[in-house]
């Protein structure tokens, strides 16, 4: 759907494992929908970037977020209560993706908002068809909401 | 005295010759009369007085002996006993209670004595004992806790309870107070508290030992599996035979290990996320379960027979959890015959027995015990796979509920696995008798 729009599609990937970025920005490029990755490795960083404070003051607003939740310094949670208590911000869809599998986890995510969790596989097969669907649901199914700015 | 005055009426003769003689005779005679009549009386009130007091010495007598009882009970109990009249001054206590009051106060109380008398100099002392035996006075019954440090600084716990002594009205004429030291019963509290604190933290070390190993440990684990996934799949035919053999290892190697890790995990969710038990109905849950199962049993042919099962109070997951790796194992460790499994439940003393059977491979008494460790496994992985967490679970399970697992088996011969699960049934019987009146 958003394709027609010319531009590619923004991801956010905020995730402080460089074998888990480099995995998922591997099957990510690989996708049919065009898109482009930004990585930021914790709470902070995170943050800035969202809010285009230096070092990001040129990032581009993301279409979609995905959010590891054991981050250094400030972690995953306190990342999601930030975006989702944020009138500019809370309108990005999050797509919660760890390790975790602690029920805790997935409950406190959607008392959060997150828009989808989902935990990481070990099975490299699974992890890509996870990747995939992440992609053809918030990249081609859904209709996101128009960037503006 | 009366045979003085019987004597005295025996001697007198009336003389009829003159009125004069006959009117003295007649006075003489009301005099004698009187006198016998009095001295009768007399020797009546005599009596009485010698009779009462023969009840007055038994009564004293009795009276003696009871104080005599209470005295030994008063003297030989360990609680402290003293009581206090209208204008605060003692008028019994025993020997626990001057020894505690004296290692308390430095000094001894006295019958007859006042409070104020005793602690002139402890004036803080003195205004709280007033106050609380003015509550007792007003016809108030109350037990208080102290700490209580005697002179030598000893502290000691005491419970004191006041009682008010009252007249047959009603009316409080006395307070009594009797004082027992709990210091053991606290020690043991302390311990108690101490103990469930401790049980807390450790539970809460667990709950945290389980995210780790469900988190951090899962990570590496992660990338290790799919590193190497990625490198069979990108690289395979470009590195040798045996390099791609090495990373087959590996992978399988990662994607056990992260079996054990959501088996582990799966454990200690037993008691940590275990839910409050309610009415179970067993037979309800076998059937669902068999149901899951229902794949296996098609494809193996076999036969499962349930026979009558109770409803309990119970964790319902759980016990669907237990029935289902216990038919499960019989599914999967059958023989060479069609197999054939029964699920059975009798009421014995205070508990169920149930009983799920089969005529599988069977297993051999000294194995009986180890089946049940995490990760003890009697077969290699590629006869039969899994990690060995089943019976593991199936015992954890039935111990949270207070009951027992067992086996018994020979080889070949098939297995028959026991379990107890404590009698429940008029709680659940009540439980489903409250939920109905709920909806009603």
């Amino acid at each position: 759907m958003r394709m027609t729009s010319g531009s590619p599609i923004e991801i956010l990937l905020i995730e402080d494992n460089p074998g888990d970025v480099e995995l998922t920005r591997d099957m990510v490029e690989r996708s049919k929908v065009r898109n482009v990755i930004n990585n930021v490795s914790d709470g902070i960083q995170a943050m800035a970037y969202l809010r285009r404070t230096a070092p990001y003051g040129n990032a581009k607003r993301p279409d979609l977020i995905l959010l590891d939740l054991n981050l250094p310094g400030k972690d995953g949670r306190a990342v999601l209560s930030e975006i989702k208590g944020d009138t500019q911000l809370k309108d990005i869809p999050v797509v919660v993706l760890t390790s975790s599998e602690a029920e805790t986890d997935v409950l406190r995510s959607y008392q959060l908002h997150a828009n989808c969790y989902i935990s990481k596989p070990v099975d490299l097969a699974k992890f890509t068809n996870i990747i995939r669907s992440i992609e053809d649901f918030w990249l081609t199914v859904v209709k996101l909401p128009r960037r503006s700015g | 005295m009366s045979c003085v005055g019987g004597a005295a009426y025996l001697h007198f003769r009336p003389r009829p010759s003159t009125l004069g003689v006959l009117l003295f005779g007649s006075a003489s005679l009301v005099c004698l009369l009187t006198l016998c009549v009095s001295s009768l009386k007399l020797s009546r009130e005599i009596e009485k007085r010698k009779t009462a007091q023969y009840y007055l010495r038994l009564a004293y007598a009795a009276l003696e002996l009871g104080n005599r009882h209470l005295n030994g009970i008063l003297e030989s109990t360990p609680d402290s006993i003293a009581a206090i009249d209208l204008e605060l001054q003692w008028v019994a206590f025993n020997p626990t209670y001057s020894t505690a009051f004296q290692r308390k106060y430095g000094s001894c109380p006295e019958i007859g004595m006042g409070l104020d008398e005793v602690l002139t100099d402890k004036p803080d002392e003195l205004a709280e004992a007033i106050r609380l035996w003015r509550r007792v006075l007003a016809g108030e019954t109350f037990s208080v806790t102290e700490v209580c440090k005697d002179i030598s600084g000893t502290e000691s716990f005491l419970e004191i309870r006041y009682y008010p002594i009252t007249d047959r009205q009603g009316t409080p004429i006395a307070a009594c107070q009797i004082a027992r030291d709990i210091s053991e019963r606290k020690r043991y509290e302390d311990i108690l508290l101490r103990q469930s604190d401790e049980l807390r933290r450790s539970n809460g070390e667990l709950e945290q030992f389980a995210y780790v190993a469900s988190h951090d440990l899962q990570e590496p684990l992660r990338m290790v599996a799919s590193y190497m996934q990625l490198l069979s799949e990108r690289y395979s035919g470009q590195l040798d035979n045996r390099a791609d053999k090495y990373i087959a290892y590996a992978v399988d190697g990662a994607r056990r290990m992260q079996m054990l890790i959501s088996d582990l995990l799966a454990l200690s969710r037993v008691n940590s996320r275990g839910s409050e038990p309610a009415a179970v109905d067993c037979e309800k849950v076998v059937r669902q379960v068999l149901h899951d199962l229902e794949p296996t049993i098609r494809d193996s042919n076999a036969l499962v027979e349930v026979g009558t099962l109770p409803t309990l109070l119970a964790d319902e997951h759980q016990v669907a959890q237990l029935f289902q790796n216990l038919i499960g194992n019989a599914l999967k460790f059958r023989g060479d015959r069609t197999p054939h499994i029964q699920v059975t439940a009798q009421p014995e003393q205070g508990h169920w027995l149930f009983k799920v059977k089969d005529n599988g491979i069977g297993i051999a008494p000294e194995y009986a015990e180890r089946i049940f460790v995490i990760f003890q496994r009697l077969h290699s992985r590629e006869k039969y796979s899994g990690t060995g967490i089943g019976l593991a679970i199936c015992k954890k399970i039935v111990e949270r509920h207070h009951g027992r697992i067992w086996v018994e088996s020979q080889p070949g011969s098939g297995a028959t696995f026991l379990f107890t699960f404590p009698d429940t049934g008029n709680q659940a019987q009540a439980h489903w008798q409250e939920a109905a009146t709920t909806c009603a």
